[in-house]
């Protein structure tokens, strides 16, 4: 037993972890055995990767109740044309990570293919992202998560404007309650110092508070404004990411489960999935809360996902007594791993609270609570005494895919070269990701990928317009003139025309189904929910596809029609 | 024999009334207006109700044409009358109140269209 | 610079097509009427069951019998009506801005305009029902849509959760068409819904009805799989008495909301109770030459009530009545009154709903110590809205506010 295996054996012993296996390698400790409930199975992760030297954890402790997890079972699907070409890299995942790199990787002379299980990109945990850009104030000095998250909310700016996405800075105000707390703001100015956060103010007092945010109720001491923190929308930003990368020649076989990494000779050689063998030999895992299965199946071991799910609540954009920034309580009692979240404006308009921070071993449902739902209103609500929750729309909830270190964890796969894992994406996953695209990409060429920029980069296609943007134009006047749809408004909370449905379906990119046509047009993302325009999105779904379905695969809208045999 | 409890349905005040009785000597107790003893009186020896079911339509810009009876019918009837409903198509033009089975079931009740449906 | 017309309905359901067609049989020169549907009769086409017109036309309609009775009166009136038209937005004049695809954008100036746009439904998520967010969850207007409109079956087996009308009547659709429907939970301890629509839609078919329950969880990751039901008490779930019903269908019916977005936006002053506008007995908002009526001032539950009320809105709006115009308000055992403004010197019908339910009680209008008008009722629900008539009243009779109370009656 090694010095390092003995020193994890040890602090799990002292905090009641007899039965623990520990092995360490190569600064991964690997652990095994069953555990009397989940908590303890993730405690006992914290507890390994919080020792000196452990550099990642792959667990494989279980409980009662909870079995090892395994990829989803492969479906019978028909081969895809996509399997019979040769491919420089694939990206295993659709979502802001894997879009990112996609994007990215389109830059150079490579044939690149995404792969996602979804039937639309952003389907994972971005779609379920409250679409925070953190400004970089909440990770720890020195972790990948901070150089990264710092670097990418630098880029939003930039990178919304090109292509074509909305970005609000909305800020983020930091609220504590009690004088006892005001010390921690010279520690948020020390954090902020060190993270290279710009623009961070302590604010001494409620009146400099108030100041900025006068809907805010109950006593107030001070707080610390960072000015970068932005919104966007996470499958805005996503999509419109892949479209770029698309319009480049990246490919995207979406729908379709990747099985696992299949490896030859210490090297990748391809990536299998439900319709063939996409055979490549760079693989970049960008697999969200599967990402550690993904690289077991190339046979790395290295670290283990333990999803972390968050539950968000949206308002009604009418709905008053809101924050003007993104509002968070700061003070001595937070959660050990999650910031607790936030109250604020979406990049929509929309408020969004939360989200909660709940560990769980489901990698596959995404359920909301009560007692998440009372949790959020209990701490915001009290900050935000004007809000109504009555206007509380929609409630969803995603799944952080945590590491036990926390971090990022974003290198070659040890063992199955050509393999970049691109692991870890909790919070601030959707900041970092243009960051981390370019951190993959230097990955990439330091490991021998050939980066060759191509002659000419195309930008992302302009997006058809919206409706709701133009209502007084010319230019719509001009466009009901030459195509009538514009003028068959078929949301009416969000007044989107039958024209930007249909444009939506457009594409190898376009939706698929009724949820993928509500995250590009917004058509069911009103107050009332689908209820008025939840069919007719679903008629024309009907009318240019055949099937309909709520989120691809396995989610058929309606259950049949009335039959004679009935 | 015993008594039957049964809510009016005849209009929105939904009276409680009971039904004693038998073999046409019936007491009714608890109906606001003459109409709800016709009411327990029938439901108690002949229960009846007014059938609303849709057809398949072909021509028309939607697929289903609205029927209902023109009557009440047999409450028994409710279930075998919709089934047999489900069987038929029928192409538009459709006027309201054109009659789409003349004798529902041998009830003697016809069943008529509730809705107009133009061709196209 | 649009189109000029006396009198512009937003809205052509059964409130906008009442208001239209006595606007016009009041003397307005023009009418028109502004429908974002391909057909006229706003929610009416798919309400296919009977029990509408008893009043109005003093037979037993479907809705859609019901809506083309109404769309041939407004097409003898000579009311204009433009389909597939959308408003998007009300400004002082009142001028109304709207599109549709043969015009496209164009303005609409009146000198009266009618709100009609009626309500929508509650979502699961007003209903605080959480879980996963598969297909197969569906508000019971767009079950019943599917159902009877289109001819598809939302679900093979249904959970419907609140006991409204529209969920009863769905209970009975979907057994008719084969569906199976496992149970209507409703949170309060008496249905939502009219008691005639429990007997026949529920009790003829065998369908349980679980008062003092409600849905929690939705389960299923792609398709609804489950839902956990519960015991409700004082509004809170009893720990414990959760309990799994398998099904691959929820229809949630768990209230209308009033369509107010023009009226807010365009600034009206609204009633926190009803959730629609403050009108007089005129059915005037507080934006001159404004008017709504329907669903869009309260959530009626008899069409015929919404023609009544339309029909004045609708005269009004064509000539309207002078008079000053008092307020009056909710009183005992009274949850809201509509309209919240009297008019005198016109006969007015008072609309109320009660907040719990209560035997043996005289519904009574007082100013001061005047009755204007009582009314006994045997019982009273929620879910039942009454209305009682009060004869035109003249201004000096009327000194100070009208309270209408809901009290036992009193045993002489």
């Amino acid at each position: 037993m090694d010095d390092l295996t003995r020193a994890v054996t040890r602090r799990l012993r002292s905090a009641g972890y007899q039965d623990v296996a520990v092995d360490c390698r190569d600064g991964v400790a690997a652990l095994a055995g069953t555990l009397l409930h989940w908590e303890a199975v993730v405690e006992a992760g914290h507890i390994a990767a919080e020792t000196p030297g452990v550099r990642s954890v792959y667990s494989e402790l279980t409980c009662p109740g909870v079995d090892l997890p395994k990829l989803p079972a492969a479906r019978r699907r028909p081969q895809s044309p996509l399997c019979r070409e040769p491919w420089d890299v694939v990206v295993v995942g659709a979502g802001v990570t894997g879009c990112s790199v996609a994007r990215e990787l389109a830059r150079y002379d490579l044939r690149v293919i995404v792969v996602e299980a979804g039937d639309d990109v952003a389907g994972g945990a971005t779609r379920a992202n409250n679409g925070t850009v953190h400004c970089g104030l909440d990770p720890l000095p020195g972790s990948l998560k901070a150089k990264l998250n710092v670097q990418g909310n630098a880029m939003y700016p930039g990178l919304c404007a090109e292509l074509g996405v909305s970005y609000r800075v909305p800020g983020l105000l930091g609220v504590v309650r009690s004088a006892d707390e005001l010390f921690l703001l010279d520690l948020v100015l020390a954090r902020a110092a060190e993270n290279r956060v710009p623009g961070v103010v302590a604010l001494r007092g409620a009146e400099a508070v108030r100041s900025l945010e006068p809907t805010l109720g109950g006593e107030i001491a001070g707080g610390f404004y960072s000015p970068t923190t932005g919104a966007v929308s996470p499958y805005g930003f996503t999509l419109a990411c892949a479209e770029q990368a698309a319009a480049n020649g990246v490919s995207f076989l979406l729908d379709t489960a990747v099985t696992g990494v299949a490896v030859h000779a210490g090297r990748v050689r391809g990536v299998r999935t439900e319709r063939g063998l996409l055979e490549a030999s760079w693989c970049v895992n960008a697999a969200g809360v599967w990402a550690d299965l993904i690289a077991a199946s190339a046979g790395c071991r290295e670290f283990t996902i333990h999803p972390r799910l968050g539950e968000m609540f949206v308002f009604d954009v009418r709905a008053r007594g809101h924050s003007r920034t993104i509002i968070t309580p700061f003070g001595l009692a937070q959660d050990e791993y999650t910031k607790g979240g936030g109250a604020g404006p979406s990049a929509c308009g929309n408020h969004i609270w939360g989200p909660t921070a709940v560990e769980t071993w489901e990698r596959r449902l995404t359920p909301t609570s009560r007692t998440g739902r009372a949790k959020v209103v209990a701490k915001f609500g009290e900050l935000l005494p004007g809000a109504d929750p009555a206007d509380i729309i929609a409630a969803y909830a995603g799944l952080r895919a945590v590491t036990y270190t926390e971090d990022f964890h974003i290198a070659h796969a040890r063992g199955a070269g050509g393999l970049v894992n691109v692991a870890g994406m909790q919070s601030p996953g959707l900041a970092a990701a243009p960051a981390v695209a370019l951190e993959v990409i230097r990955l990439l060429g330091e490991g021998g990928l050939p980066l060759r920029l191509r002659r000419h980069y195309a930008p992302r296609p302009t997006p058809p317009p919206r409706f709701s943007e133009l209502a007084d134009g010319e230019l719509l006047q001009a466009l009901i003139r030459t195509d009538p749809a514009w003028g068959r408004v078929v949301c009416r909370c969000e007044q989107v025309t039958e024209a930007e449905v249909k444009a939506a379906m457009q594409g190898p990119l376009g939706a698929r189904s009724v949820d993928a046509v509500k995250r590009r047009t917004r058509a069911g993302m009103g107050r009332c929910q689908g209820g008025f325009c939840g069919y007719r999105v679903a008629t024309l779904l009907q009318e240019r596809f055949g099937a309909v379905t709520k989120a691809g695969d396995g989610s058929p809208w309606l259950a049949g029609v009335i039959s004679h045999g009935t | 024999m015993g008594c039957t409890e049964l809510t009016c349905i005849l209009c929105p005040q939904g009276c409680q009334l009971t039904v004693a009785g038998r073999d046409g000597e019936w007491t009714i107790a608890g109906n606001a207006c003459a109409r709800g003893e016709g009411y327990a009186l029938s439901e108690a020896t002949d229960p009846r109700r007014v059938v609303t079911a849709t057809i398949a339509v072909t021509g028309a810009v939607i697929p289903r044409l609205p029927v209902r009876t023109a009557g009440a019918v047999p409450k028994g009837c409710v279930l075998p009358l919709v089934r047999e409903l489900h069987r038929l198509t029928r192409s538009a033009p459709v006027r309201l109140g054109e009659i789409i089975l003349p004798d529902a079931l041998g009830t003697g009740v016809a069943v008529v269209a509730s809705r107009s449906l133009p061709a196209g | 610079m649009g189109p000029e017309v006396d009198v512009a309905v937003v809205g052509g359901g059964p409130a906008g097509l009442a208001a239209a067609v006595a606007a016009k049989e009041a003397g307005a020169a023009s009418v028109v009427i502004l429908e974002r549907e391909e057909c006229l009769g706003g929610i009416l086409p798919q309400c296919i069951h009977t029990g509408f017109g008893l009043a109005r036309f003093g037979e037993d309609l479907t809705g859609p019998e019901y809506a083309e009775r109404y769309a041939g009166l407004a097409a003898e009136a000579g009311v204009e009506v433009l389909l597939g038209t959308t408003v998007l937005g009300l400004a002082p004049g009142p001028v109304l801005r709207a599109v549709n695809p043969s015009v496209g954008l164009f303005k609409v100036h009146a000198r009266g305009v009618v709100l009609a746009m009626g309500c929508r439904e509650r979502t699961r998520v007003q209903a605080g029902i959480g879980g996963t967010r598969p297909a197969g969850v569906f508000t019971a207007g767009v079950a019943q849509r599917y159902l009877n409109i289109e001819g598809c079956l939302p679900g093979q087996s249904a959970v419907i959760v609140g006991s409204g009308d529209v969920g009863l009547l769905l209970a009975r659709r979907l057994t008719l068409c084969g569906a199976r429907v496992a149970g209507v939970y409703e949170q309060l301890p008496y249905a939502s819904g009219l008691m005639r629509n429990v007997v026949q839609c529920l009790h003829d078919f065998g369908i349980p009805l679980h008062l003092s329950h409600t849905v929690l969880e939705v389960h299923g990751r792609g398709r609804v799989e489950a839902v956990t039901v519960a015991q409700v008490t004082e509004g809170r779930p009893v720990p414990g008495s959760e309990t799994v019903v398998p099904c691959d269908s929820l229809v949630v019916s768990v209230g209308l909301i009033p369509e107010n977005e023009l009226t807010r936006s365009a600034g009206a002053l609204m009633d926190t109770a009803t959730g629609g506008p403050v009108v007089d007995s005129r059915y005037r908002t507080t934006l001159p030459g404004v008017y709504a009526c329907g669903n869009v001032v309260h959530v009626h539950d008899l069409v015929d009530h919404v023609s009544a009320a339309a029909a004045v809105a609708g005269a009004d709006a064509a000539r309207p009545a002078a008079g000053p115009a008092v307020p009056i308000v909710a009183g005992d055992n009274v949850r809201y009154v509509v309209p919240q403004r009297l008019v005198t010197g016109t006969p007015v019908r008072v609309y109320c709903r009660v907040v719990r339910p209560q035997r043996d009680v005289e519904l009574a209008v007082c100013c001061g110590s005047r009755v204007i008008g009582r009314r006994r009722e045997a019982a009273v629900r929620p879910p039942e809205l009454l209305c009682l008539d009060l004869p035109a009243q003249s201004p000096d009779e009327l000194t100070g506010p009208v309270v209408v109370n809901c009290h036992p009656r009193e045993v002489a």
